[in-house]
């Protein structure tokens, strides 16, 4: 088993750096220079400075932020530029200057040089933690542009909340749609089944913010019914002070009432069809004939003996479920303006917060493919026969 | 591709199945109207006669006419209602989706009563044919003229990125399912050469091309295509003849070891990687940092989502390679790319078509899902998302959640339900 494990693990490190190579991209590319936005609103405080002071704030900022590196461990470049010319920072000058080079280059434009920097990169610093950052490894995802407090701060909070919802509505829809399956298997050409089947369908088609903004005009509505809050998560004036966490809890219960059900529908359908078909292949085999001659009652076969045999599609379910309910949450979420990862998104998205949106992306990555590693892992202990291969 | 041998395939699976014909028929419908959508909703006339002049303003694409040295400006909108003309057909829906009808502007519904503002100061009610059926939005855009427009984008949108996803899907899949690990067989220059030619192929695309690749990026649209097909062809080309200059060298000095190439983990990375990425979120912070257009999506949706087609081709094809008739192929030394595309394709083309049509609903509800927040899509477009976006303030407009939203579902319902009859089939 452990041998197993540690085999997966090995296996994930590659593309857990896959992952980080493309959030890296994104947030290289992404436009506008992050010292500019910091400089001047450091400068609106009113002091008046010169054009000279500027540009040796500009510097001082690029070098606490790292800016001033090469991007990557190495870099393919044309052969008639020069080796430093990352260090120009300015757009405007880098486009002047590649444009001379292009005009003045000549046949060394179209030959590639590789040019080696070593581990003094944006990208190393970026993973790994160099001056002044101690890397995404380590939970540094940076400076908030727009907040200036570190992002990690800021969406800490934002974690929680997201992740309490994609897990209690994976819960939601294993509790629910396991029994439904069961039900769906036992007698395949029952009315209930076929109803069920039609109406699950049904909803599975059905797009989350359509249901979620009907809902919320149904249920949160003054002119129609008003039981459920329509938006935030908690009471606005906050919770009491010395409120213990149960009394919490409830406070915020019909604040969730709506996104949990927006959650979980669309993936009832899935895993009721799946546990229907997988327990129905089940029920053919010779054990439960066994099981049914020694007298045991239907129910023990059907949830004990059955069930047990059928869980392996239901866990490979739960790595298709969970990235899904991490990456749809952004609708759900900026519905219902729950304060999760996918709202924050959103607004850093307005505010052209880019560290924050690519730590939304890397983090979600890195909680999928960690979902995976739990998969398989689950997958290794339900059924001995896979940890041989 | 054998195409007499899939066209079969696909006849039987139709003729057995009442639901499946159903579902096509609707969606060739939808597909009509999305076609036929500036002659159904158009604020132009279809005919009318003017000062003794046929015109027909819909079927035509001049800005103005000139009629007795008077300038008829065929983009008025609205005021052609009010165009004193001998006689005029309008379509059944007399408005286009950028028509602004200030008259009915905050949000009338289906039911309200609806007015028609005169040039003299008059309000009369608007007459029956130019009634807003499925009422207005806050702007005073027709909701039915929005939403007959709005079919092109989502069809478009989900079709051409499932182009692409299957293109990749089905390549990939196959080479994975039919080769797995064992079956490709490469040289140890070879080898190094496939090396080589990512690093210069590289430069080529990335470096050389850069300014080019990014113009596309920016314009959107036709250019963005060209330049991403236009740079994939470049690298397949260029690993191509390096590929076959490394075969050179390996023959011409005669290194009898080979490698195996192992295409079937790679593959396998390859999807676990692009699985990991939440979709939804690339696409958004992608907008942040280009423009956004529908092309963009459409390119991103096609890259990211062909990896559940390439699953189940993969499955497939390793299923289809232990039966005989593959075997009987190989027993006649037929070639490995006349097995793959030539007889095993058609065999399970419809079971690979699974994934592509529930990729097609998939795709619809990212566009939907965008537009609705508002976020990586234009803004000056009005899909059926936007409108729904429209009703979360507004909760009394009921016209503007119920109509976009049922659009919306029944094309996915229909892509949905098309999936899972073809999957019955097997």
């Amino acid at each position: 088993m452990w041998s197993y494990a540690l085999k997966r693990l090995l296996w994930f490190i590659p593309t857990l750096f896959a992952v980080t190579i493309i959030g890296f991209i994104l947030l290289s590319n992404a436009p506008g220079d992050p010292v500019n936005s910091l400089v001047l609103s450091n400068n609106s405080g009113g002091s008046l400075q010169t054009a000279k002071d500027l540009e040796h704030q500009k510097i001082y900022w690029r070098k606490q932020l790292g800016l001033d590196l090469p991007l990557f461990y190495f870099s393919i470049n044309k052969l008639s530029e020069p080796d430093t010319l990352y260090k120009i920072k300015e757009e405007s000058l880098l486009k002047q200057f590649k444009a001379h080079i292009k005009l003045t280059g000549g046949y060394k434009n179209y030959i590639p040089k590789i040019i080696w920097y070593g581990h003094h990169n944006q990208y190393h610093r970026w993973v790994f933690g160099g001056t002044n950052s101690r890397g995404i490894v380590r939970g540094d995802f940076g400076i908030s542009i727009s907040k200036k407090e570190p992002v990690i701060a800021i969406l800490k909070d934002k974690l929680i909340w997201s992740l309490f919802f994609s897990i209690v509505s994976i819960i939601l829809a294993y509790g629910i749609s396991i029994p439904i399956g069961i039900k769906m298997a036992k007698s395949p050409d029952s009315r209930f089944s076929k109803m069920s089947q039609f109406f699950l369908f049904l909803m599975y088609s059905m797009p989350s913010f359509f249901v979620g903004v009907l809902l919320l005009m149904l249920f949160a509505n003054p002119d129609v019914v008003s039981i459920f809050p329509p938006s935030g998560i908690k009471p606005i004036g906050g919770y009491d002070d010395d409120a213990s966490l149960v009394s919490k809890f409830i406070d915020s219960l019909p604040y969730m009432v709506l996104p949990l059900i927006c959650y979980t529908y669309s993936s009832l359908a899935f895993i009721s069809r799946l546990t229907a078909t997988s327990i129905s292949e089940q029920l053919r085999l010779d054990y439960i004939k066994t099981a049914k001659a020694k007298g045991l009652s239907e129910k023990t076969i059907l949830w004990k003996h059955a069930l047990k045999n059928s869980a392996l599609p239901l866990i490979t379910v739960f790595s298709t479920v969970f990235p899904g309910v991490v990456g749809g949450s952004v609708i759900i979420e900026s519905i219902f303006t729950i304060p999760g990862m996918g709202l924050e998104t959103v607004r850093a998205i307005g505010s052209h917060d880019y560290p924050i949106v690519i730590a939304v992306i890397t983090l979600s990555s890195a909680l999928t493919i960690f979902s995976y590693l739990m998969a398989d892992m689950l997958y290794a202990w339900v059924d001995p026969r896979i940890r041989k291969t | 591709m054998n195409l007499k041998k899939t066209y079969t395939s696909f006849k039987l699976i139709l003729q057995k199945n009442r639901v499946l014909r159903r579902c096509i028929r609707l969606f060739t419908f939808i597909t009509c109207v999305a076609f036929l959508a500036p002659f159904l909703a158009n604020d132009k006339p279809l005919i009318c006669k003017y000062k003794g002049q046929l015109l027909f303003p819909a079927f035509s694409y001049k800005n103005h006419v000139f009629i007795d040295n008077e300038s008829i400006n065929y983009l008025m909108g609205k005021d052609w209602q009010t165009l004193k003309t001998e006689f005029s057909i309008f379509p059944p829906c007399s408005y286009s989706p950028n028509t602004i009808d200030a008259d009915n502007a905050p949000r009338k519904g289906p039911f309200d009563n609806q007015i028609m503002n005169l040039k003299n100061g008059e309000s009369i009610p608007l007459p029956i044919k130019f009634r807003h059926w499925l009422g207005t939005t806050q702007n005073g855009n027709d909701v039915l003229s929005c939403l007959i427009h709005g079919i092109k984008i989502s069809l478009g949108v989900g079709i051409f990125s499932m182009l692409i996803a299957a293109l990749l899907g089905i390549t990939l899949g196959a080479a994975a399912g039919y080769f797995q690990n064992t079956g490709l067989k490469i040289g140890y220059i070879q080898m190094v050469f496939l090396i080589i030619s990512i690093f210069f192929n590289y430069f080529l695309c990335f470096v050389i091309r850069a300014e080019k690749l990014s113009d596309g990026f920016q314009s959107g649209g036709i250019w963005l295509f060209y330049q991403i097909g236009f740079t994939l062809y470049l690298w397949i080309q260029n690993t191509i003849i390096f590929l076959w200059l490394g075969k050179w060298i390996d023959e011409k000095f005669d290194f009898n070891n080979r490698l195996h190439f192992p295409i079937d983990t790679i593959v396998l990375r390859i999807i676990e990687i692009l699985n990991s990425i939440p979709t939804l979120l690339l696409i958004i912070a992608l907008s942040a940092i280009t423009k956004p257009s529908f092309s963009l999506l459409i390119v991103i949706i096609g890259f990211l989502s062909w990896t559940g087609i390439a699953r189940i081709t993969r499955a497939e094809y390793l299923k289809a390679k232990q039966l005989d008739y593959v075997t009987s192929c190989k027993a006649i030394g037929m070639g490995h790319y006349r097995i793959i595309a030539r007889h095993i394709l058609p065999n399970v083309l419809p079971l690979i078509l699974v994934p592509v049509v529930f990729g097609l609903a998939g795709a619809v509800l990212i566009e939907a899902s965008l537009s609705f927040i508002g976020v990586g899509v234009p803004l000056d477009v009005i899909t059926w998302g936007s409108l729904l976006n429209e009703a979360r303030e507004h909760f009394s407009a009921w016209w503007l959640v119920l109509f976009p939203g049922l659009c919306v579902f029944t094309l996915i319902f229909i892509y949905n339900k098309i999936a899972v009859e073809i999957s019955k089939f097997k």
